[in-house]
């Protein structure tokens, strides 16, 4: 009886550890998926690409990129966002890009901004 | 008989637990890799942003630029729109029509319109605009000028 009781209480022990592996598992990749760098690179390069396109020439437009500087400390916020002829890149892995085209004919520069701990890039249109 | 028998942690343990609990696996892992690689489209908003950018280059309090409407505009340098990417990208289209007459301007891949007047709803699928804009030309007479913008751009993600 006591034997049998064991048993019992391990099977029951190992089903409960193996349960809690495979929703660890599952949780730890859903999480994992919905950060993605791939997700925001997607992101931020359209929404960049858009406000170029709908800006007028002479503007400034501050974006905080705090939380991306935070995730992504090892790189500057400038390699992270770049501007090529009429492509904007963002790359915040450093593994990959993600290339969006803006079709306004302005001359674009990108600049980065610290300010009481908050990182800021600042698009300037000309 | 069988399952009485059996102790509670031996009968969770069963390969057909495992089997569930695979299946379940498999289908979180589907949704969440087809949410994830989804592209977020923007070409409606890019078009609605091309035909707006036109109507501001155009009109000026009300009046239609009189250059622009004997065709000879030149839209590319006056609107501060990119040719090389509207033109001759192969992504975009762009059409501006007096009413009921024939195109005043048309740039870009005739394509993209055939292909939003058809409505095909898929990923590469492009998206159009249409706005009828009412202005004066110089002798104050009303002209309706139709303006469409198209986009098929899907932005490309490369490895370093």
């Amino acid at each position: 009886m006591g034997l049998d009781k064991k048993g019992v209480i391990y099977k029951d022990v190992i089903f409960l550890v193996l349960n809690l592996v495979f929703f660890s598992i599952l949780m730890i990749f859903i999480f994992s998926s919905s950060s993605s760098a791939g997700t925001y690179e997607q992101a931020y390069s359209k929404q960049i690409t858009m406000l170029i396109n709908s800006a007028r020439p002479n503007t400034n437009i501050t974006l905080d990129v705090t939380d991306l500087d935070e995730e992504y400390e090892n790189r500057g916020i400038l390699e992270m966002f770049k501007v090529d002829k009429n492509e904007v890149i963002v790359s915040l892995s450093g593994r990959r890009e993600y290339r969006y085209s803006f079709f306004s004919d302005y001359d674009v520069e990108l600049r980065s901004r610290t300010e009481g701990g908050n990182s800021y890039l600042v698009i300037i249109i000309k | 008989m069988i399952m009485k028998s059996k102790k509670g942690g031996e009968k969770y343990l069963s390969i057909w637990w495992f089997f569930v609990l695979i299946i379940i696996a498999i289908g979180i892992v589907i949704g969440v890799t087809i949410f994830s690689v989804r592209e977020v489209s923007v070409k409606g908003v890019e078009s609605d942003i091309l035909v707006t950018r036109i109507v501001d280059c155009i009109i000026d309090n009300g009046h239609i630029d009189q250059e622009f409407l004997t065709g000879e505009f030149n839209l590319f340098e006056s609107c501060r729109i990119s040719k090389e990417v509207v033109d001759e990208g192969g992504d975009y289209y762009l059409e501006i029509s007096k009413k009921e007459e024939d195109y005043l301007y048309r740039y870009g891949v005739p394509s993209i319109k055939e292909q939003c007047d058809i409505g095909i709803y898929e990923r590469e699928a492009p998206e159009c605009i249409t706005k009828n804009i009412l202005g004066l030309n110089d002798e104050k007479e009303k002209v309706i000028l139709t303006i469409t913008a198209g986009s098929k751009q899907q932005g490309s993600r490369t490895s370093k």
